[in-house]
């Protein structure tokens, strides 16, 4: 299993790492489970080295698409099966499986839960909305906003949306995107009525330049179901969340890894599109903790104790 | 032989009028010395002064609400966690090391705070922390960390360069594993969460200036009466003048620019008033200052930039030094983490990424300090800090791409270190006869 | 001038010796030198004058022999403890923080603390609250400054423009004086100057050489090592050679000329090496 980096999202160490440990464990087989740390030419030396090792299947999340395929190739030549994870090598020959989350349909959640907060609040045209896209180098971040732009671009066509500011922030730097948010605040003299931001720490941004700003609270997006987001959510901060069920996408992943290790069939696992769900006030429940991803524990702390069933 | 530069010249006969002379200076004759000074390399802050004005021209003219006053206390606020960790940077540049940690480290005196503070809320043991012992540990860690880089540099003799970059790497987990997979942690304690946005009623941004401007000025009053009683020359009366009229104007524009209400839109409730994150910048500003030129620790710390050996033989523990001086760093970061996460009123995993070292190397570097040791100002911090907020501020203004943002930064960072290197250049000009 | 040679020498050694590894750097050597003179310590390289400077100034001990200080046996162990006598070694390399001021570089390590009774006695460690108050007190820069001005005054150091200017922007010769000027501060009683004209045009060589004797004229004992005899024969009062660990002669220096001095640093008086006689 070859994982990315831990500096792009927190997931993969601490998420992916201990749902495939789970899986791989259960299935009762031999696994390594090894971190490239942002470097493609890391990567390419560890898929060498499992290959040495007598890997079978190799799991792999690509750092870019032209070394995802040349991790592809080697492995290909060297008769092992190999699965692309999360991210899609575009370039090459392509892998034997990929299994992930849509990223473009994490981005209409994340439209479509925006309209609807935007319709909820009661706010009348013009809505003006600003847009906080993920890191410009982040290819996931350009499918999350091929995604939301789908939905969203019909609202500002209609002219019920006016887009008063649409900027990317670096690396998700949270703090960036504080100053971003303040900065569009500051040119819109403070009339932004919604916005769109990519994930939870975006979302988090925005929060707290409104609360600096001694500003009301506006519908605003997010994504990964943090523990922040949902307590913010909860406070009716934040309008939505889109919760990944990476425990669903890793344990796919793992049943495919380990079918193809023992030689079954392997179409029965071939079902498509795993899990991603809106998550908001009203199905907190059903959702994240339902799932065991989070605990109420861990959320209903302080003043957000409130606020908890 | 020699320059034609009168400050080099030996001239063989001993003339003695200079250094005995007691008359009083006069103020052209002040000025002259102070031209002088520009000269051979000691550019100061003229440099940033000028480079403010043409990012104020360019930023104004491209976007009208750059030189609001609202943009401009936005400014104040989004700078002071970038002045505070930049604080610690000076004294680290002054040594002629280098900290690549502080991104990190000023992420683990956030997180910390963050979580002893959720912490205190669930865990019935921890219920006794709040804001004023919580933000106290994370600054003993912060600067235990800073103690730990110093020893480790000091004691097995390896460049900071390396240590402090295992650092970065090694707090950076530190800090993944503390924010664990809650991917966020909100900020719940009022304190801390309004830290950044407090401010003071709007009476006390002019008590706090006046009483700026008034303490710098009774100083050099009592500096030069006392060297005029000990029969040294003391800088000219008209000299002193001048500066506190230039401070007295620029700080009342300042008090009457926080004294605006810089409230957005009719909804929002009035905002005017001195931020309390600036009075703490001046704070950390007059304190540090006073450590770095006043007292023999600061002397110390030059020294050792300035050179080594010469510290070593003049029976200075250039070792304690060094470690002291990594100490200051660490300290510096935790205070700037703890803005930071207070601006942010959460911590996540990313905390302490991103642009932030740039951003505080840069800042301190753009402010006059050397990256060759030796030669920097305290506040050259917070100028520096200044310059780098306001492009980021101004770029985000413009609703540029990221990828102008990147060249921007890039330029303006490349600007501080061709500064330093000319500046450099002209003092051996003028230092090697 | 014999006048000066009535009384005791203010620092002497005894047949000291020093031994590194395998190499005899240094052989029973007697070496004096008394208040008011100027005595150059002269020989080829390796001949152990630095062996001899570097023993006198507490860098390292002697393996046998007596170090009198004053008529008394005296044992340095470090720098400090030669400071703490009286003895200054003004080095080669200077030893000055080029971004410092004069007046930094020249109190540099003891700086004078407001509220804290100042001291000549410089380099004595205080421990805990107090070094820690020393440490964080305003230094006293007026006191200091005017010490510096006197000092250099004294001494008739009056190229220099302001003693505020970093030390970067003087010339090779100011830097000199201010080194040595630094070594005069502190009442110290001996000063030792390594090879302090090295690397200096003609006017400065003049400008320090001027400095050095008046050292002598303020009844300070002053041992100057050089490569130049032209500046010994100018400056010194007695002239010790020394060769191959050994002391040659010591001569009076209106008793002798270059020429000897220079057969004594090549060949030596082979009479007075024991062993080397043939």
């Amino acid at each position: 299993m070859l994982l990315p980096d831990s500096a792009s999202s927190a997931r993969w160490e601490a998420d992916d790492r201990r749902f495939f440990e789970g899986a791989f464990e259960a299935a009762g087989v031999e696994y390594t489970i090894v971190n490239a740390e942002g470097s493609a030419q890391t990567q390419l030396t560890q898929a060498e080295q499992a290959i040495t090792n007598g890997a079978k299947v190799i799991l792999m999340v690509n750092l870019d698409s032209a070394s995802g395929a040349a991790i592809i190739e080697l492995a290909r030549a060297n008769g092992v099966a190999i699965i692309d994870y999360d991210r899609l090598t575009i370039e090459g020959p392509g892998a034997d499986f990929y299994v992930s989350f849509d990223n473009e349909s994490v981005g209409r959640l994340q439209g479509e839960g925006l309209v609807a907060a935007v319709e909820a609040a009661g706010l009348e045209a013009p809505v003006n909305v600003a847009v906080l896209n993920g890191s410009p180098t982040d290819n996931n971040a350009t499918l999350f906003k091929n995604g939301y732009e789908s939905v969203i671009t019909a609202q500002f066509d209609s002219g019920a949306w006016v887009r008063v500011a649409d900027q990317s922030v670096p690396d998700w730097d949270n703090q960036q995107a504080l100053v971003i948010f303040e900065q569009m605040l500051t040119d819109a003299a403070g009339d932004i009525d919604a916005a769109v931001a990519a994930n939870d720490g975006l979302a988090g941004s925005v929060i707290a330049a409104l609360q600096n700003q001694g500003l009301p609270f506006i519908p605003v997006t997010g994504q990964d179901a943090t523990v922040g987001g949902i307590q913010n959510i909860l406070a009716g901060r934040q309008s939505m969340t889109v919760y990944k069920a990476i425990k669903a996408e890793a344990e796919a992943a793992a049943a495919l890894a380990v079918a193809l290790l023992k030689g079954e069939d392997t179409a029965s696992l071939v079902t498509g599109a795993v899990n991603k769900v809106s998550v908001t006030k009203d199905n907190i429940a059903e959702t994240v903790i339902a799932d065991g991803f989070r605990t109420w524990e861990e959320i209903c702390v302080g003043e957000f104790a409130q606020y908890c069933p | 032989m020699s320059a034609p530069n009168d400050i080099t010249q030996d001239s063989g006969a001993p003339t003695s009028a200079l250094l005995a002379s007691q008359e009083p200076q006069t103020p052209f004759e002040y000025v002259g010395a102070a031209l002088r000074r520009i000269r051979s390399g000691e550019i100061g802050a003229l440099p940033i002064i000028l480079g403010l004005v043409i990012i104020g021209i360019i930023f104004q003219s491209l976007n009208q609400n750059f030189l609001t006053p609202r943009n401009l206390v936005n400014i104040t606020i989004q700078m002071a966690g970038y002045a505070t960790i930049a604080y610690g940077m000076v004294f680290i540049l002054l040594l002629g090391e280098i900290d690549l940690s502080v991104g990190y480290v000023s992420a683990v005196g956030g997180v910390m705070t963050a979580i002893l503070l959720r912490d205190s809320l669930t865990n019935p043991a921890l219920s006794w922390m709040d804001w004023w012992n919580v933000i106290p540990i994370a600054l003993a860690i912060t600067t235990a960390i800073g103690f730990l880089h110093g020893t480790l540099i000091t004691t097995f003799q390896l460049p900071s360069f390396i240590v402090t970059l295992a650092g970065l790497l090694a707090w950076n987990g530190v800090v993944l594993m503390i924010v664990g997979d809650g991917g966020t942690v909100n900020i719940q304690n009022p304190v801390v969460r309004n830290l950044a946005s407090e401010v003071l009623p709007p009476i006390w941004s002019w008590i706090v200036i006046f009483a700026f401007v008034a303490l710098l000025t009774v100083m050099e009053f009592a500096t030069a009466s006392a060297r005029r009683k000990a029969g040294l020359r003391p800088k000219p009366v008209q000299i002193i003048l001048a500066q506190t009229v230039i401070m007295g104007v620029v700080g009342a524009f300042l008090a009457y620019l926080f004294n605006i209400n810089r409230a957005l839109g009719p909804t929002a409730p009035p905002q005017q008033g001195m931020p309390v994150i600036a009075v703490i910048m001046l704070v950390f500003l007059i304190v540090l200052t006073y450590l770095a030129e006043r007292t023999r620790f600061g002397r110390y710390i030059y020294a050792v930039g300035g050179n080594k050996e010469a510290a070593r033989r003049a029976g200075i523990r250039v070792e304690r030094i060094r470690v002291l001086g990594f100490m200051v760093s660490g300290f510096m970061a935790g205070v700037g983490g703890i803005v930071l996460a207070s601006r942010l009123k959460s911590v996540a995993t990313d905390t302490g990424g991103g642009n932030l070292l740039l951003y505080v190397i840069a800042a301190a570097v753009i402010g006059g300090t050397s990256l060759f040791g030796g030669r920097g100002k305290v506040y050259s911090a917070i100028l520096g800090a200044l310059v780098v907020s306001s492009v980021e501020n101004g770029m985000g203004l413009l609703n540029v791409s990221s990828g102008v943002k990147f060249v921007v930064t890039g330029l303006v960072l490349l600007a501080a270190v061709v500064i330093d290197a000319i500046s450099r250049r002209s003092q051996q000009r003028s230092g090697l006869r | 001038m014999s006048g000066i040679y009535n009384g005791k020498p203010l620092l002497e050694t005894k047949s000291v010796s020093k031994r590194f590894g395998a190499v005899q750097a240094l052989t029973t050597v007697d070496f004096d030198v008394y208040p008011g003179e100027v005595v150059a310590l002269v020989g080829d390289n390796g001949a152990g004058k630095s062996t001899l400077i570097k023993g006198i100034a507490g860098i390292y001990g002697f393996d046998e022999g007596r170090v009198l200080f004053d008529g008394k046996e005296v044992h340095i162990h470090s720098p400090r403890e030669a400071a703490q006598l009286g003895i200054e070694v003004v080095y080669q390399d200077l030893a000055l923080a080029d971004n410092l001021d004069v007046v930094a570089n020249m109190f540099l390590g003891r700086e004078w603390n407001q509220g804290i009774p100042t001291s000549n006695d410089a380099h004595t460690a205080p421990s805990g609250l107090r070094r820690l108050l020393r440490n964080l007190l305003p230094i006293t820069e007026i006191d200091m400054e005017k010490r510096a001005v006197g000092t250099l005054n004294e001494l008739a150091v009056t190229t220099l423009r302001s003693v505020r200017l970093p030390v970067a922007s003087l010339s090779g010769g100011q830097r000199q004086s201010v080194a040595i000027a630094k070594a005069v501060l502190w009442n110290s009683r001996v000063v030792i100057l390594d090879e302090p004209t090295a690397a200096l045009g003609v006017a400065q060589t003049r400008q320090v050489l001027n400095l050095v004797r008046r050292l002598a004229e303020k009844q300070l004992a002053v041992v100057i090592i050089s490569h130049n005899l032209h500046d010994i024969f100018e400056v010194a009062d007695r002239i010790t050679v020394l060769r191959l660990g050994h002391k040659v002669h010591t001569y009076m220096r209106s008793e002798t000329d270059q020429q000897e001095v220079v057969h004594a640093i090549t060949a030596g008086q082979l009479s007075t090496v024991p062993g080397m006689a043939s």
